[in-house]
C-alpha cells in the first residue's frame, strides 16, 4: 500500500491499489447512471460566490465553505523568502472550492425547458468539517460520484428508489454490509436551518447508505429529493412541476469501507 | 380557541408575510403552491406559525401533507394546540 495523507489528514493521495478500487466503485455506479439515461458532465474543483449565494449555501452550511485566495502582486518577494503565504500576502476571491457536485449543474440549467433529464458527473468537492479529518473517511477533499435528476417528483422519487435498490443490491452482491436509512444535513444551527431539518426528517427528504468502519457508523452514500430548491431559482420550473434530486457516492468512504471488511472487486 | 379562529390566524399569517405575493386572493381551500408557495416561504411560515402560537414543532410533526392549504394547516395547529394544552393541564 503506498497510499500517503498530509499531517493533518485533510486529504489522501492513492497508490496503484486503491485507486484501482476508487476507479471501480466510480464505473459501476457512472454505468448504473448510464443505463438510467444519464449524460455525462464536467465541473471544475471552484465554483463563484454568487452560485453558492443562490442555492442558499451561505446560511445552510457555512461551516463547510473553502474560500480560494491568491498572492497579492505586490508580495512575491516577500512569499519567496517566507516559503508560504500569509494573510498580508494573499487576498482573497470570489472563487470557493465546491462543497457539492451539484451546485455546478442547475446554473447549467438555468431557464432551460425541461421535463426529464437525468446528469451524471464525477468530481473534487471540498467541507472543511471544523477540521474534524481523520485520514481514512472524514477529508477536505474527497471525490463524489454524482448522479442528478431532474423531472417531475413522482419521475425523480422513482429514479432515487431505483437506484436506492441497485446501490443495495451491489452492496449484496460484494458482501458489504450497510443500511439505508433515513437521514437529515448537518445544517449551520440557526431556527430556519431547524426547520429544514425537520421537514427532512418528517418527510423522508435524504437518505444515507451507511456502514461500520471501526465501530462508527459512515455514511458511503446519500439519497436526496430537493423538491424545488434548485429549480425555482434558476428557472427550470416552467411548469411549476420540475424538481431535482441527487445521490452522491463518497468515493474514498467506499475504497475505506472496502479495505475494512477486506472486499476485493 | 377554536378552529375558525385558527384558520383566520392562519390566513393572516400567509397574507401579511412576503411568502405569496401579496394581492393574492387566498381561498382556505387550495394548495398554497398554487399561489406561488416554495420550500423557502414554507420555512417562513413554520416559523410564523410557531411564533404565533408559542410553541415548536417536532421533527415528526411537520408533513408536507399537513402545509398543503389554510385549512390543513389550521386542523394540524388545532390538534397541536389542543394537545400542548392537555399537556400543561394534565
Amino acid at each position: 500500500m503506498s497510499d500517503f495523507s498530509n499531517d493533518n489528514k485533510s486529504y489522501i493521495c492513492y497508490g496503484e491499489s486503491d485507486t484501482h478500487l476508487l476507479n471501480t466503485i466510480d464505473e459501476k455506479f457512472r454505468k448504473e447512471a448510464l443505463a438510467l439515461g444519464a449524460v455525462e458532465y464536467h465541473i471544475p474543483a471552484m465554483i463563484d460566490g454568487d452560485v453558492l449565494s443562490k442555492c442558499g449555501y451561505f446560511a445552510t452550511f457555512p461551516q463547510h465553505l473553502t474560500i480560494a485566495a491568491h498572492a497579492k502582486r505586490n508580495a512575491y518577494q516577500q512569499i519567496a523568502e517566507e516559503n508560504h503565504i500569509c494573510n498580508n500576502t494573499a487576498t482573497m476571491s470570489q472563487n470557493y472550492f465546491t462543497p457539492a457536485a451539484c451546485l455546478h449543474i442547475y446554473p447549467m440549467l438555468e431557464s432551460q425547458d425541461l421535463t426529464q433529464k437525468i446528469i451524471t458527473t464525477k468530481a473534487r468537492v471540498y467541507r472543511y468539517e471544523d477540521e474534524q479529518f481523520d485520514g481514512i473517511t472524514r477529508f477536505w477533499d474527497f471525490t463524489v460520484r454524482e448522479i442528478v435528476f431532474i423531472g417531475n417528483s413522482g419521475y425523480v422519487l422513482e429514479c432515487l428508489e431505483n437506484m436506492k435498490i441497485k446501490t443495495l443490491d451491489y452492496i449484496k452482491e460484494i458482501g458489504l454490509p450497510g443500511e439505508i436509512h433515513s437521514a437529515s444535513d448537518n445544517f449551520y444551527p440557526s431556527k430556519r436551518n431547524s426547520v429544514k431539518q425537520k421537514l427532512q426528517l418528517s418527510n423522508s427528504l435524504k437518505y444515507e447508505l451507511s456502514t461500520k468502519i471501526n465501530e462508527s457508523n459512515v455514511a458511503i452514500s446519500s439519497f436526496n429529493f430537493h423538491d424545488t430548491h434548485f429549480s425555482k431559482p434558476f428557472h427550470f420550473d416552467k411548469t411549476g412541476s420540475i424538481v431535482t434530486g441527487c445521490i452522491g457516492y463518497g468515493l474514498e468512504r467506499w475504497v475505506a469501507a472496502l479495505n475494512y471488511y477486506n472486499i476485493q472487486i | 380557541m377554536d378552529i375558525e379562529t385558527i384558520k383566520k390566524d392562519i390566513y393572516s399569517i400567509i397574507l401579511q408575510s412576503n411568502i405569496i405575493p401579496q394581492d393574492t386572493v387566498l381561498k382556505n381551500d387550495t394548495l398554497l403552491n398554487e399561489y406561488g408557495l416554495d420550500s423557502v416561504g414554507l420555512v417562513e411560515l413554520i416559523i410564523l406559525i410557531e411564533e404565533k402560537y408559542d410553541f415548536e414543532f417536532s421533527s415528526n410533526e411537520l408533513n408536507l401533507k399537513d402545509f398543503e392549504t389554510v385549512n390543513s394547516i389550521s386542523l394540524l395547529v388545532d390538534k397541536l394546540v389542543l394537545h400542548n394544552k392537555e399537556n400543561i393541564q394534565g
